[in-house]
């Protein structure tokens, strides 16, 4: 069995003063080719916005929201965007309390890339519920006729899920950042970042004192993450086992969703760390070590994932249930084959190749994999809700709902929302934990009996 | 009675450091400031401190999460009555989500102002005696001294291998 040692994780010339530079120079101003990406993913999000405008302006019709699919695209949109944050939370998190060695060097953009997603998965009930300014409306005050939000519904407890979950990544994503701020802060020359990173920093000195109450607070912060991870999707996942449409009322969907979500979130991870790697010379900190572990999370949660697909289609027919039944036999070969064999491939099929220690060790292999990976978790949430919505009870009912250019539009927005919030981080804040890289390598000794 | 003055020693390894908390403990030396650029949990024993007291704070808003749940959502029910078939007003089942959710909200909102309470943060400045290197690639151990103790504290730090030691304040 081989295990992992400190040297495959970065070359033991290291040192703490390195550390601090390396990584507080990828805070140096952008370049070129950084401004025209970000002035390329700014021209993404005024589409975007520009499509939400008009639908605001005009209605939900626009969007093509309507009989038999009500929840189209926006809702997989969200499923999406919410699974993509739970990599990040599993990694800061989880990882942490189990001491995963790979992880210091990820957590960081991970957890960036969390808080990230989330708030782009929050813009998608506003977008879909249409009078966006009535969006208040879901938090329990009392109106003038006294009448309370119902917390028997799913979509109430989303609500609450949702925001428990943003605000407690957001603050650990925070706590996390204040000791790298501090060394940011006291490496800064320019008066402008200094000023920042001073105000951020709030003061951190990393004195005894501050350390004993921070790293007790860290950890009951992983402890409060980790349940979060799992509830989080589970929720999610609610939305619709809780209804009684074919194709949703299942028991296996919280840890499917789960898993979707792990899978979903580390491939997103890998599409962002292997470019980010390479443009910010971060190779001496980020290697294949960390890539290989994460594709290791990539392959062990495709194989759940296959294996719940595989559960759905054997309880639908072990059921007996004829609208079940006829559900997924309409999944697999009706009007939406593409979507669910596009899922097949991206999600069971492609991620097989990761067996392969070749492949996982590959850096280019491992970014195709991973869109191929996002591509087929996005089609997985849009099997599920537009597909059973539109192939319910009544085949009189039945329809065929086609993404309209308005949520393809506003779908576009959403990712470059994503990337502009995520790269504006990866400039302003350290986007590597410098200080726990520093507890993963060997300490400075001069080799006096201690 | 404080003085203003501080003897900061400066360190670049974690074994020196752990000498220099040594020597100032063995001298009777209790009120010192030792700052590292990364948590050393060896350092942590050394200097033998008391368990944080975060934990009770976290725990203390947890469970006002876990009740202000179950008090929102029965008042809420029961003040304005749902009645479907023979279902219970108050259908507790279904408000195990809301319940932990705001028991996790809570105690992290709680956790995060016992840190800020007990750390000093936000804190307006540095303190004396604080070297911006200790955020970056050395360790610090900075004494509250006066003019009587300052010789002895100053010996005690260039034994254990201060390569810096500066006298701050006086």
């Amino acid at each position: 069995m081989s295990t992992s040692t400190r040297k495959d994780q970065m070359p033991d010339s290291i040192t703490y003063g390195q550390i601090s530079k390396d990584i507080t120079a990828t805070l140096a101003p952008p370049g070129f080719k950084f401004i025209a990406v970000y002035a390329l993913i700014l021209a993404g999000l005024a589409v975007g916005i520009a499509c939400w405008v008009y639908q605001i302006k005009v209605g939900m019709g626009v969007a093509g929201i309507t009989h038999p699919s009500f929840w189209g695209v926006y809702i997989t949109d969200f499923v999406f965007w919410v699974g993509i944050g739970h990599a990040g939370t599993l990694i800061s998190a989880i990882l942490f309390l189990l001491r995963a060695p790979f992880r210091n060097a990820v957590y960081r953009a991970s957890e960036a890339m969390t808080v990230f997603a989330v708030m782009t998965a929050g813009l998608f009930p506003l977008i879909h519920i249409g009078r966006v300014w009535f969006f208040y409306w879901l938090i329990p005050y009392p109106n003038q006729r006294q009448l309370w939000v119902n917390f028997r519904s799913p979509l109430m407890w989303d609500v609450f899920a949702i925001s428990t979950y943003a605000t407690i990544s957001t603050v650990f994503f925070y706590v996390g950042l204040v000791p790298d701020l501090a060394t940011a802060r006291d490496r800064a020359t320019s008066f402008f970042r200094k000023a920042l990173y001073s105000v951020l920093s709030l003061g951190w000195t990393g004195s005894h004192r501050q350390w004993k109450h921070y790293m007790a607070a860290y950890g009951f912060f992983a402890a409060f993450a980790t349940p979060l991870v799992i509830s989080v999707h589970s929720v999610v996942s609610w939305d619709f086992a809780m209804g009684n449409v074919p194709g949703w009322h299942t028991t296996i969907f919280p840890p499917y969703f789960v898993a979707g979500a792990i899978l979903s979130g580390v491939a997103m991870v890998l599409t962002l760390m292997i470019p980010m790697r390479k443009l910010m010379n971060l190779e001496n900190y980020i290697t294949t070590y960390h890539f290989e572990a994460m594709a290791k999370l990539i392959m062990f949660t495709s194989l759940i994932v296959t294996y719940a697909y595989a559960v759905e289609f054997y309880i639908a027919f072990y059921s007996g249930v004829e609208y079940e039944i006829e559900q997924f036999i309409y999944r697999a070969t009706g009007q939406y084959w593409w979507a669910f064999w596009t899922m097949v491939t991206c999600n069971c099929i492609i991620p097989l190749m990761l067996w392969s220690k070749k492949v996982r060790t590959n850096h280019t292999a491992l970014f195709i994999i991973s869109i191929f990976v996002n591509i087929g978790m996005w089609f997985e949430r849009y099997n599920i809700i537009t597909q059973s919505l539109t192939h319910e009870f009544i085949p009189a009912a039945w329809g065929f709902a086609r993404p309209s250019i308005i949520e393809m539009g506003i779908t576009l927005g959403s990712f470059c929302w994503f990337f502009m919030l995520f790269l504006a981080c990866i400039k302003l804040v350290p986007s590597m934990a410098l200080t726990e890289i520093k507890e993963i390598i060997d300490r400075p000794m001069k080799g006096k009996s201690s | 009675m404080s003085t203003g003055q501080h003897l900061v020693g400066v360190y670049s390894y974690v074994d020196t450091t752990m000498d220099g908390i040594r020597k100032l403990k063995s001298s009777g030396v209790r009120d010192y400031t030792v700052h590292m650029p990364t948590y050393i949990e060896e350092l942590a024993e050394e200097i033998d401190q008391d368990s944080s007291p975060v934990k009770w704070v976290t725990l203390v808003g947890a469970l006002v999460g876990f009740a202000s749940a179950i008090l929102m959502t029965g008042w809420m029910s029961w003040d304005w009555p749902v009645r479907i078939s023979m279902k219970p007003v108050m259908s507790w089942p279904a408000y195990t989500v809301i319940m932990f959710e705001l028991t996790v909200l809570l105690g992290g909102i709680a956790n995060l102002l016992a840190l800020f309470g007990f750390a000093k943060l936000p804190g307006l400045g540095l303190g004396p005696g604080f070297d911006p290197r200790f955020t970056d690639d050395k360790f610090g151990i900075v004494v509250p001294v006066d003019d009587s103790s300052a010789e002895q504290v100053r010996k005690l730090l260039d034994e254990s291998g201060a390569e810096e030691i500066e006298h701050v304040g006086a």
